[in-house]
């Protein structure tokens, strides 16, 4: 039998990192056992305590990568820099640094996304924005015990017919704890010089997120008619003009949040409460209902149509204004 | 009782001595150590052997057997004797697991303030009785009914689950 390494003998347990009741406990941690024996031999009564020689908790090197996108991605073909979102975590109890790589060659897909580059969240906002750092390849991100951060993969689309997908993977990998099997372990290379030991396959774990090609062309239509006061259609100062702005949406997949945004013209001022949506009026306050005039941007008519899918019936946005 | 005989001046000096011990003196030759392993699963020849090994390599989720071994190497039986293992911090106790032939074991949840059998450990919880979990066990007794003879050795522990 192999004899256990012990521990300091000026050992108590030290806390490694600070853990919440659910956390898995810490690599480093001292772990021993004391059974109290109390007993009587005569009239005299004895007590005798014994502790087990302590071990300390080894490090679990595991990672977790989970797609973030709640569903396809749709993009247009020839699209660059499309982003995937996918949220690492290092579900092992002690610190760890994991090399990120992408393969789009995937089988199961229509098209395979050409990668453009890795960007970390560095904002943490969840979001892909300017001040998030670009990751740089084989570069090692240090995460501890349970610290997740996210990444977006981002991948340029080819041209492609409709509604094909593609498959993008990212993996994280322990730059040293990766290869081996379940349960392979690293002698005196965890945190503190415990063992550490693969509770996942060479260290790695890996997600896919998935683009479909969504080609949405959204056209518009925009007319005038002029009343004049005196019953005709010229365009002088008081004749009041009525504008439409029809939207359709063709092709393939969903206008995400459609909005119709319409400056009113120099020379012009908005007839009050003339704003309507296939006829039906809306207020020009902003809030409380799809439109408003001069609250979302000044001197502009917006309304909003949310997500429009292609073939959709057609949507009619209608104002009035005085010319001056 | 009967007192094994010795001189008047050995007796006195016992007498002496017994004067200025703790009311629980350290040792009436009782032994106690304790140990903790963890199972090792071989495949040998298509064969599975499971054996003991000291503890190591330990990680969140695995079960390590912690075994108390007693011997009572004195010459006159131990009486009433109950040995107390409160379960290791970062531990859960297993369902089920303790061993140990001639005891009653019982456990305990509040801390050691009372011990019973797992049937009878009752819990009120939001004003609702159950019977404790034995994730919320705090501590294990085993008490033995007999006397332990002059000589006599043997095991007991339990099982739990690295949190």
């Amino acid at each position: 039998m192999k004899k256990q390494l012990l521990g300091l003998a000026a050992s108590l347990g030290v806390m490694m990192y600070a853990t919440g009741a659910l956390a898995a406990t810490g690599a480093g941690v001292s772990i021993t056992n004391t059974a109290t024996a109390r007993y009587n031999v005569g009239a005299a009564a004895y007590s005798v305590n014994a502790s087990a020689t302590p071990f300390k908790v080894s490090q679990l090197v595991n990672v977790s990568v989970t797609n973030m996108d709640g569903g396809q991605v749709p993009v247009a073909t020839s699209a660059t820099g499309q982003a995937t979102s996918f949220r690492i975590k290092n579900e092992g109890n002690g610190p760890d640094n994991f090399i990120l790589t992408v393969n789009n060659l995937i089988a199961g897909d229509s098209f395979d996304p050409t990668f453009s580059s890795i960007v970390l969240d560095s904002t943490g906002d969840g979001a892909y924005n300017t001040g998030d750092q670009t990751y740089v390849t084989g570069a090692a991100i240090a995460l501890t015990a349970g610290q997740e951060l996210t990444v977006f993969v981002l991948n340029d689309i080819p041209a492609a017919a409709n509604t094909n997908t593609g498959i993008t993977q990212v993996q994280a990998q322990s730059n040293i704890f990766n290869s081996g099997i379940l349960g392979t372990a690293y002698p005196g290379a965890g945190v503190g010089g415990v063992d550490a030991v693969l509770g996942v396959v060479d260290g790695a774990s890996s997600g896919q997120g998935t683009y479909v090609i969504s080609s949405v062309t959204v056209t518009l239509e925009k007319t005038s008619v002029i009343a004049d006061p005196w019953g005709g259609s010229q365009a002088v100062p008081g004749a009041t003009v009525t504008y439409s702005i029809k939207a359709t949406v063709s092709g393939s997949g969903t206008a995400t949040g459609l909005k119709i945004v319409d400056p009113i013209p120099a020379n012009t001022t908005y007839k009050s409460s003339t704003m309507q949506l296939n006829g039906a009026p809306l207020t020009d306050a902003g809030s409380d209902d799809a439109g408003d005039v001069n609250i979302t941007t000044p001197s502009t008519v917006t309304v909003n149509l949310g997500n429009v899918a292609a073939g959709a019936a057609a949507s009619t946005v209608s104002f009035q204004v005085t010319i001056n | 009782m009967k007192f094994p005989r010795i001189a008047n001046t050995a007796l006195a000096l016992l007498l002496a001595a017994a004067s200025f011990s703790p009311a629980f003196a350290e040792d009436g030759k009782l032994k106690l150590t304790s140990r903790s392993e963890k199972e090792v699963v071989e495949v040998k020849e298509g064969k599975k052997s499971v054996t003991l090994a000291p503890a190591e390599k330990v990680v969140p989720g695995d079960v390590v057997v912690f075994t108390n071994h007693y011997k009572n190497a004195g010459s006159a039986p131990a009486e009433d004797v109950v040995i107390s293992n409160p379960v290791p911090k970062h531990m859960t106790y297993l369902d089920g697991s303790a061993f140990g032939e001639g005891a009653t074991i019982t456990f305990s949840f509040d801390k050691g303030k009372s011990f019973e059998t797992p049937g009878k450990l009752v819990k009120t919880e939001k004003g609702k009785k159950r019977t404790a979990r034995a994730e919320e066990y705090t501590h294990i007794r085993w008490s033995f009914k007999n006397p332990i003879p002059a000589g006599k050795e043997g095991e007991l522990g339990f099982r739990a689950r690295l949190k």
